[in-house]
């Protein structure tokens, strides 16, 4: 049995997906100020397939909210964080954030979140009701 | 399994509870909307109710099992209710005494029961009518508390006060002690029988050389140091049972002083070593263990190896688990 103790999850505060790009962003100021972390990834739900397909995660360079993306919105896109590749057969993928810990954790404002989109032939789109989630390992 | 606790944290029960399911290997989260000075922020993210209502279609989504504390859920009015039984998903409602303790009810066996921090009755009735009928079963820690809530519930799992022994390193009250420390933490005065505890130590100062500290508006990790200090503690000596400083004390190895209400006696271990007092007894009781340090250390003994076999977070987390795998969507 694996110890999840020193494990927060957190769920996005935003998320909207469209067919197969998701948007999500996560406030993560509740970790607690005195502890440390050692790691953060992200959790990125998949439809299960058989092969191996590309995920591009990318960083959000603008506001938005769930409301606002209801009508159409775009929000504007930053820097790509990683091409995560998914395994076949499996319904989740993950990659590591722990470059963005401390700018979310202490300077919120600039707290846009991501994009993930899937970059596949197959017209693959994400699950509309499960949300990415963090896995924030502290000390 | 993903477990939700939310959204009124009580006696650091929510992140105690998931802290042990983690160790499990549950996905198990808090969130908490209660903050105080006590600070509990152990496996909890801490927020507010309007934040939580925004995400709570997020938090429906994700999590399996949504383990409601205090009469609380996510949204207001119970909204979310419906929805969570929608999907399919399973829910639980984990009550804690002041969230339903209705007043007449409350006096017929207890003369001494201090009710001015729950609600008025035809209030709490009307949150366990909306809430039975979409969770159709409760946790509640000890016999005092369930027949509050049994006529609402198919059923009503009693689940002892969980606590992480780790931190509690038992120091045994010394026999040598010529000038014991007796300390009392009412978080609040009028429900624990505060001003009958003082009167009463008032009385045997004049008798018996002892320290006497209050502890108040400290958080909660600062006054465990404290604990630590202590021949004996005094709990709540109205409400007819034992509660989080009481488990925690005995954790420490301490003596320590409770009311349990004459007919739930038989409903606890026989091996309970809480010394039974009430406003009428409080003298008598503390005088006992004043005039007898070989009983102090003693009933410390008997306390940590009481907490250690019931209230154990690893222990109860057993239980809770087997109670999430038979509870119905």
């Amino acid at each position: 049995m694996v110890s999840l103790e020193k494990n927060m999850y957190f769920i996005p505060n935003r998320c909207v997906v469209r067919g197969n790009e998701m948007f999500a962003s996560f406030n993560i100021g509740p970790i607690p100020a005195d502890k440390t972390v050692l790691s953060m990834d992200l959790h990125i739900p998949v439809p299960i397939f058989g092969i191996s397909i590309p995920v591009l995660v990318q960083e959000l360079a603008g506001g938005w909210d769930e409301a606002l993306m209801a009508t159409g919105f775009v929000p504007a896109r930053g820097p790509v964080i990683a091409t995560v590749y998914t395994t076949p057969m499996l319904n989740e993928c993950s990659t590591s954030l722990l470059a963005y810990e401390y700018r979310w954790r202490f300077s919120s404002l600039d707290n846009h979140g991501l994009v993930v989109q899937m970059l596949d032939p197959y017209g693959l789109i994400f699950p509309y009701d499960q949300p990415p989630y963090l896995i924030v390992t502290t000390d | 399994m993903r477990i939700l606790h939310g959204v009124i944290e009580i006696a650091g029960q929510m992140g105690t509870l998931s802290g042990a399911l983690k160790r499990r290997g549950h996905i198990s989260v808090g969130y908490n909307t209660f903050h105080t000075y006590l600070g509990y922020k152990e496996h909890l993210i801490n927020t507010t109710g309007w934040e939580i209502e925004r995400v709570s279609h997020h938090l429906i989504n994700f999590f399996d099992i949504f383990h409601f504390h205090y009469a609380s859920s996510l949204m207001t009015n119970y909204a979310d209710l419906p929805l969570i039984k929608s999907k399919g998903k399973k829910m639980i409602m984990h009550h804690w005494g002041n969230d339903v303790r209705f007043h007449d009810q409350a006096r017929v066996n207890n003369p001494f029961v201090y009710t001015g921090d729950s609600l008025p009755n035809e209030v709490m009735h009307q949150k366990l009518a909306s809430i039975s009928p979409f969770i159709r079963e409760a946790i509640v820690q000890d016999h005092e508390v369930l027949p509050y809530v049994a006529p609402y519930y198919d059923k009503v799992h009693v689940l002892p006060i969980a606590i992480e022994l780790a931190p509690f390193v038992p120091q045994y009250p010394s026999v040598y002690k010529t000038q014991p420390l007796i300390l009392h933490a009412p978080t609040n005065p009028a429900f624990k029988g505060t001003e009958h505890v003082e009167r009463a130590l008032m009385q045997l100062k004049n008798e018996f050389d002892f320290q006497y500290r209050r502890i108040e508006n400290m958080n909660h990790a600062q006054a465990r140091q404290l604990y630590q200090e202590a021949d004996i503690i005094i709990d709540q000596i109205l409400c007819g049972s034992y509660g989080l400083l009481s488990v925690e004390s005995m954790a420490l190895g301490k003596p320590v002083v409770a009311y349990i209400r004459e007919d739930l006696v038989s409903r606890f271990p026989p091996e309970l070593p809480i010394v039974n007092a009430n406003p009428n007894t409080i003298y008598e009781q503390v005088k006992r263990l004043l005039l007898q340090p070989h009983l102090r250390y003693q009933l410390g003994i008997q306390g940590r190896q009481y907490v250690e076999k019931y209230h154990d977070s690893n222990v109860v987390a057993g239980k809770l688990i087997e109670i999430y795998q038979n509870l119905q969507p």
